[in-house]
């Protein structure tokens, strides 16, 4: 991956723009800058080639949801970067790493997977049609918000904590990454180290 | 933070990978049975399951056709309303006629196929009448299968119970574990009561002691476990096999919106084949809250496309025409892919 493709600011301007032609097998698609064309490749492919995501990736691996990514239905992932991993502290990222905690790492993991493929031209769409703010719903049964703030696009979980989409996107076999730069989930109900 | 030496500096001191690396799988091997001799609560056999809800198809007598089309497009049904209480009645024929496939196969009753032919043994096909049964039936099918209520496994989880921080009394769990609300874990409606996590269970407790326990997806319900025999696995309409390319229906089980494929002989999990929403779906009612962005696969991109006449959605192996004007479901595309 290149520096370029991975790159900061891109949110506003990323663009999807679907070219027309005849048939959806054949179709063509025209990405516009850092939207990157991944359809020949699986999530778990994608995902091994980015040193930046492998935290997440392992996480999808032990926990069985990069199963699901890779299954028969599109999906989204709002994907943590690492460095979003490790902002939560070191304490908490081994304590989200034991496997006697798989369970709350794969429910955090699956409240960031959303049903179809999300682009940002659509995400931009909605937000305007919407009033400034559009909603999606998420695997854990939960709704995430978007909106655009100082021309970044955020997402917000509904205990409000918020990640901005600053990085790469891609298209993906089944569907889309979208990369964010926080964890979405309540500190309060991570993992923390036993009271006695 | 995408420096290469960087990274791995960070990960070396944050020691998720190396710590993911170095555990062992966590729970493989536990059994399928209580720990503490007390008898499940509920236990439903998947397979007696899913042959009763065949049953039920087939009494049914509903049409569930696709025409012959060009044999190279995804099968594909459309269910939309055909009586005259509701908005979009006739979006069938639009459809058709955007897509550009099956043009005069749509019928009164509101069925439009693309396709390959594929004839639910023992229906019957036709009839505005049985079409209506035929919505309420394909997507009772799914609200049934996605509203279903967490069900508690009676007693301590198999194996907790042995080890010195396991089932603990209530006064002592609450000083130990962590609380949660079930809904963190995707798991809706369950019984009231305080539940507290351990070893990839939720644990409830009422006040005069342990009522019992949810297994939990990536925790006991985890790549290599044995599905536990007392957790009832909820049936998973036809329509969903066929989606997810499940096959045998031994090799899966579907509980709390996720499908797991299992080793038919040992029932062990061997992955997550998917998940589902667990929104309701319901032909001439509101979309569910959380669909504004346009999200419908590639694959389907063209025959979907957003216009003023109508939006279309994606879930849950189905593509939803949404009557922008009343935000109204107007009818549901199956994509069997």
């Amino acid at each position: 991956m290149t520096n370029r493709t991975m790159g900061f600011g891109l949110v506003a301007g990323l663009a999807l723009a679907l070219a027309a032609c005849s048939g959806a097998d054949s179709e063509a698609a025209a990405f516009a800058d850092g939207v990157e064309d991944k359809r020949g490749e699986t999530f778990a492919q994608v995902l091994s080639q980015d040193a930046s995501l492998s935290i997440a990736a392992d996480a999808l691996k032990q926990t069985g949801l990069m199963g699901a990514l890779d299954g028969k239905a599109s999906t989204t992932l709002f994907i943590p970067t690492n460095a979003a991993f490790e902002a939560l502290g070191e304490e908490t990222g081994k304590l989200l790493a034991d496997p006697q905690n798989s369970a709350i790492t794969a429910a955090v993991l699956r409240n960031h997977m959303v049903p179809g493929v999300l682009d940002t031209d659509a995400i931009n769409k909605a937000i305007a049609d919407a009033g400034g703010e559009a909603a999606i719903a998420n695997f854990g049964g939960g709704v995430l918000t978007l909106k655009s703030e100082d021309a970044v696009l955020v997402v917000r979980n509904a205990s409000g904590q918020k990640a901005a989409i600053t990085g790469r996107i891609a298209i993906v076999g089944n569907g889309a990454l979208i990369l964010i730069d926080s964890v979405l989930v309540d500190p309060a109900l991570l993992p923390a180290p036993p009271k006695l | 933070m995408f420096d290469k030496n960087r990274t791995r500096a960070l990960l070396a001191g944050f020691a998720f990978s190396a710590f993911l690396a170095a555990s062992p799988g966590y729970g493989q091997g536990k059994g399928s049975e209580g720990g503490n001799g007390k008898a499940a609560s509920v236990k439903v056999d998947q397979s007696a399951a899913s042959a009763s809800n065949r049953a039920k198809a087939d009494r049914s007598g509903q049409a569930d056709q696709v025409r012959a089309g060009n044999g190279q497009e995804a099968r594909r049904v459309e269910i939309s309303r055909g009586d005259s209480g509701l908005n979009g009645q006739g979006n069938s024929r639009d459809d058709k006629a955007k897509s550009g496939r099956g043009s005069g196969n749509a019928t009164q009753s509101g069925l439009q196929f693309g396709g390959d032919r594929r004839d639910a043994p023992g229906r019957k096909s036709g009839g505005s009448d049985r079409t209506d049964g035929a919505n309420s039936f394909a997507l009772r099918e799914l609200r049934e299968a996605t509203g279903a209520r967490p069900r508690l496994i009676d007693g301590c989880p198999p194996g907790l119970g042995k080890k010195a921080n396991g089932c603990l009394p209530p006064g002592q769990a609450k000083d130990r574990y962590r609380s949660f609300d079930p809904g963190f874990f995707g798991l809706h409606g369950a019984d009231g009561g305080r539940y507290f996590y351990q070893d990839g269970y939720l644990l409830q407790y009422r006040p005069d002691g342990l009522a019992g326990f949810l297994p939990l997806l990536g925790g006991a319900l985890g790549i290599g476990n044995l599905w536990p025999a007392s957790y009832a696995a909820a049936p998973l309409p036809n329509y969903y096999a066929d989606y997810f390319q499940l096959g045998d229906r031994n090799g899966y089980r579907y509980a709390d919106n996720v499908i797991y494929r299992v080793d038919p002989e040992t029932t062990a999990i061997t992955s997550v084949a998917g998940l589902l929403t667990g929104n309701t779906f319901e032909i001439g009612r509101p979309m569910p809250h959380g669909y504004d962005v346009y999200n419908v696969p590639f694959g389907q991109r063209e025959q979907y496309s957003d216009t003023a006449e109508a939006r279309y959605r994606y879930a849950d192996g189905y593509v939803y025409k949404i009557d922008p004007g009343t935000a109204l479901v107007t009818s549901a595309i199956a994509l069997v892919l």
